[in-house]
């Protein structure tokens, strides 16, 4: 029985901590990178991690003649109530993932005039 | 003979942890203060929540049971905390209804707390619009109903000579208030506000003729005693798609010649399925890529 509740305790905290996410721009020709990773597409990325609420992910956009512009996404930019939850039954770890991503995140990038 | 019938046991066990604490009560909620930001600007959106409240319990009989019946209470009040349930509906950009409710244990009765709730946007964006940040506001109004009922058969749990029994116990009464709040971010809002409630606690018990006829068809009543409640609150919202409230609220409680007053900290979680309206993420800096 102990040994159930272990594995459902670890099944909840795994996961609880994915928090998924699409970041986007208007010019769909403008290519997202995430960085420190390989991910990368055009217009349109669909992201996820396990970050804890204080982590945060940098994105780049790029685009062949324009700006190369750097953004900040912080975990903790919404509520995650399953961390609330895990945090009541792990004795207050799982409040660490109390934060996740918005659905989705419009960035703002659009290619400098002049610059093409 | 008796026989030790699982039912039977049940309702041996029911009265063993009734007989120390048998008095019958009322239950309502306090004075309680909205978050100031109505859900959506448009019709029909809904928005759930849980959300832990204090609870008055105000004495109103000794006993529903006993013979000779032993006058009605009236004079002690506690408190203590409960989860809550709800759900809010937008009308429109400025109004918004909500009902609050939780089922009471109680035995062979149906108990219930309720409470209706209409706000009305005096200023600020409504919540769905987390691009704007700033000042918002609402007024508001509600009323409460709370109901306590239960029902024995003394017959089948003392043989011979039992009676059936019934009782209700009433709490309502409205309530108005006003709270103002600042958005700092999309995912966080603060808040203060104020409500002052007045309300009504009654009662009524009837006893069935005793089968040895040593008793009558017996009504009585615990006569409508007024009181009010009044809280201010200061709160923290935390969250988008999904929120999270810390609330620390101050409730001052006069019942007849009884009065209380207390300090609490309450946690309330909303959910809200549809879409908000999101600001656009700055960049952190730039540079040319040629």
């Amino acid at each position: 029985m102990r040994i159930l509740f272990l594995i459902l305790s670890w099944a909840l905290l795994l996961t609880s901590c994915i928090s998924a996410t699409t970041f986007k721009t208007k010019d769909p020709e403008a290519q997202i990178f995430i960085e420190d990773s390989k991910e990368t597409a055009q217009g349109k990325l669909a992201y996820r991690d396990r970050q804890w609420i204080f982590g945060h992910v940098n994105v780049r956009v790029e685009k062949k003649g324009c700006q190369t512009l750097h953004y900040q996404i912080h975990r903790a930019d919404d509520f995650a109530p399953e961390g609330l939850f895990l945090g009541v039954i792990t004795g207050g770890l799982g409040l660490l993932w109390m934060g996740k991503y918005w659905g989705t995140y419009d960035l703002d990038y659009q290619c400098t005039a002049g610059l093409h | 003979m008796h026989g030790r019938s699982p039912l039977r046991i049940l309702g041996w066990i029911c009265t063993l942890l009734c007989l120390p604490g048998c008095m019958l009560v009322s239950i309502g909620p306090s004075a309680y203060v909205e978050p100031p930001d109505l859900i959506h600007s448009e019709p029909y959106h809904m928005e759930f929540f849980v959300q832990s409240e204090q609870l008055h319990e105000f004495d109103v009989f000794t006993s529903a049971a006993s013979r000779p019946f032993v006058a009605p209470v009236g004079s002690s009040m506690a408190s203590y905390p409960m989860v809550l349930e709800g759900a809010r509906l937008s009308l429109s950009s400025d109004w918004e209804l909500g009902i609050t409710a939780a089922p009471l244990l109680s035995f062979g009765g149906l108990s219930y707390i309720a409470r209706l709730a209409a706000k009305y946007r005096l200023f600020g964006a409504t919540s769905e619009h987390r691009e704007f940040t700033g000042w918002n506001g609402a007024a508001y109004f509600h009323y409460v109903d709370s109901r306590m009922s239960s029902s024995g058969d003394q017959a089948y749990l003392f043989g011979p000579g039992g009676y059936g029994w019934s009782t209700n116990s009433d709490f309502n009464g409205p309530s108005v208030g006003m709270s103002v709040g600042y958005r700092f971010t999309p995912n966080l809002e603060a808040y203060i506000g104020a409500t002052d409630e007045e309300f009504n606690v009654y009662g009524s018990v009837h006893q069935d003729a005793t089968g040895d006829g040593k008793y009558p068809v017996m009504n009585y009543s615990f006569p409508t005693q007024a009181g009010s409640s009044k809280t201010i609150s200061a709160g923290l919202l935390y969250g988008v798609r999904s929120e999270l409230g810390i609330i620390v609220s101050h409730t001052d409680v006069s019942w007849g010649s009884l009065t209380n007053s207390m300090t609490t900290m309450n946690l309330s979680l909303a959910f809200d399925p549809f879409e908000k309206q999101l600001p656009q993420i700055e960049p952190l800096e730039s540079k040319a890529n040629f």
